[in-house]
């Protein structure tokens, strides 16, 4: 059971590399147009015409899965990408620097973290309006503390090393330290959390477009479609099945991979 | 007794900034709540004295400090929506949710720690096919789980009326095996949270090596994974309960749509929708404080099972 993480990486990195396959097709190629109506075929079950069925606009289910997952793509990558670059920044601030700067700044964190993730996202929507661009925001500042409590102990650590301290008495600049040398030595934790931190932000962001506070139509979503679907179970249940397991196998996907990749650094677990 | 005191200061400093994070998101909404009201083309004069009457015109630190003091008496304002103080509807709604979060933490503690347990004892690859479905438990959304649930137990098994919940006062059986499916669906990726840290607790233990000399002085596996492994096993975990209370109550939020449940949740969805800004300043920092103050209960409840952690 020792080699546990490989199988994780190996599943990890199969399905997101199916999804970032289905997502590129997607962009060329849709069996048919995900926004093409048609409300003589609405609801219908699965046909070979139509895979998963239609949607209660006569629209391909399948199709509007595939492109779904643009949006989950780009709502996990942006985020997190919000999310790493200001938690970089205050972690880094706080354990390179120390002092009140440190105490303040965790101190926030600290606050941050009590609110239940989705509280934050959902205070942020009702200020900055819905949509995509906004969730996105929400979401990357959400996902900030976890990011700069990991920073700030790599930053903690490493700050009182050998290398750090020779490049500081060469009167190399602080910034030039932190980003140049430090960074690159304690970037693997960070890439985990990258790495969780999407699954998180998938998920949230499904929670949030199901209560229609998220991404708006006619944008395609996953949590959208499970939004629109729950009134047509009975009809058409592939219509509400579908969407679920798709996030639910991205989540799982960069779950798996963030897990294994940290047994992977974990010299105990190798 | 001096852990006690400073842990209790860096709460009180929690708390302040949870309320000053709060405070600052509300008051700087881009635009001007006063133009919002009066239109673009209103004159100064009535501008100014709009300002006035909402006391806009005092500086934010004044402001700050007249708005959380009201808040510790336990006026949260009044709801733009509903016309009503923010913490009456706030009282109105909390019990339910509180219930619910109540029952998926006692669910996922009952189900999770055995199930956990077991799972830690198979170090084969039955351990690893249920590790892994643990995994695919923590990736389902629960609101998702609601919807498959109330369409199977629901509309097809017929176990319970979508979308009509009984309360509980009304008729105590059905509110509750209503409850138990909304429960369900919030539990089931938390369990599988519980089952995951659980094990990875245990198989930490087990490598350890007074493990070791436990099984040379000839102790048997039962034994040796309830005696030893389980009692140091367990305490790490007991950290990721405030942490899944979080959890619950964030799933609950979005699980109470989905089964149409009168909690807090609902009123938070509805107060975002129609921004009614004073009703989800007071819902957010009603529900961190709690979050916080629970995490506080949990920390405490660590140093007091563990032994070895001193609390001077």
């Amino acid at each position: 059971m020792k080699r546990e993480y490989s199988v994780y990486l190996k599943v990890g990195t199969v399905i997101i590399t199916a999804m970032l396959i289905m997502m590129v097709v997607s962009i060329f190629f849709t069996p048919y147009d995900p926004e093409k109506m048609d409300v003589e075929h609405r609801l219908q079950g699965p046909t070979w015409k139509h895979i998963l069925g239609t949607d209660n606009f006569g629209r391909d289910i399948f199709s509007r899965i595939m492109q779904g997952s643009q949006t989950a793509f780009t709502v996990g990558l942006v985020s997190v990408t919000i999310g790493l670059t200001i938690g970089l920044v205050i972690g880094g601030i706080a354990g390179y620097f120390g002092g009140w700067a440190d105490n303040l700044l965790m101190r926030s964190m600290d606050a941050m973290i009590a609110f239940p993730g989705i509280i934050i996202a959902l205070m942020f929507v009702t200020i900055w309006g819905y949509g995509i661009t906004n969730t996105m925001i929400a979401l990357g500042i959400m996902a900030v503390p976890r990011f700069a409590r990991i920073a700030r102990s790599g930053f903690l650590q490493a700050k009182e090393l050998m290398y750090v301290k020779m490049a500081k008495s060469i009167g190399v600049s602080n910034l030039r330290i932190m980003f140049v040398h430090i960074l690159p030595n304690i970037i693997s934790p960070l890439i985990v959390a990258a790495s969780l931190g999407f699954a998180s932000a998938v998920l949230a962001e499904a929670g949030l477009s199901y209560l229609g506070l998220g991404v708006q139509p006619p944008d395609p979503s996953w949590g959208t479609m499970l939004h629109e679907s729950q009134l047509y179970f009975n009809r058409a249940p592939l219509f509400s099945i579908a969407p679920g397991i798709m996030i639910t196998l991205l989540v799982f996907g960069f779950n798996m991979f963030g897990d294994g990749l940290r047994d992977l650094n974990d010299p105990r677990k190798r | 007794m001096n852990y006690l005191i400073k842990r209790t200061v860096s709460i009180v400093f929690i708390l302040l900034f949870v309320s000053i994070l709060t405070f600052l998101v509300f008051e700087v909404i881009p635009g001007d709540p006063v133009l919002a009201k009066l239109g673009i083309d209103a004159d100064e004069a009535q501008v100014e004295a709009l300002r006035e009457e909402l006391g806009l015109n005092r500086p934010l630190a004044v402001r700050y400090a007249s708005w959380i003091s009201n808040a510790v008496k336990g006026d949260l304002g009044t709801s733009i929506r509903f016309d009503m103080p923010v913490m009456d509807l706030i009282k109105d709604r909390l019990g339910l949710t509180a219930l619910i979060t109540a029952m998926s933490l006692i669910l996922i503690i009952v189900v999770g720690f055995p199930l956990g347990i077991l799972i830690a004892r198979h170090e084969n690859i039955f351990g690893l096919g249920l590790s892994l479905l643990s995994q695919v438990g923590m990736a389902i959304p629960s609101f998702w789980l609601g919807i498959i649930i109330t369409s199977v137990f629901g509309l097809s098994l017929k176990l319970f009326v979508p979308g009509q919940y009984v309360p509980i006062a009304e008729d105590p059986r059905a509110g509750f095996s209503y409850l138990f499916f909304v429960v369900l669906a919030i539990a089931i990726p938390n369990i599988a949270v519980i089952v995951r840290y659980l094990r990875d607790s245990v198989l930490e233990q087990k490598g350890q090596d007074y493990i070791r000399t436990a099984r040379s002085k000839g102790g048997g596996e039962n034994y040796i994974m309830y005696n030893h492994i389980l009692r140091n096993a367990l305490l790490p975990v007991i950290t990721v309960l405030g942490m899944l209370t979080a959890n619950v109550l964030g799933g609950s939020l979005v699980v109470e749509k989905v089964f149409n449940v009168p909690g807090i949740g609902r009123l938070l969805i509805m107060a975002v929708s129609t921004q009614d800004l004073p009703l989800v300043e007071g819902i957010v920092l009603y529900l961190a404080a709690i979050v916080v103050l629970i995490n506080f209960g949990v920390d405490l409840l660590y140093r007091v099972i563990d032994p070895r952690i001193n609390l001077t």
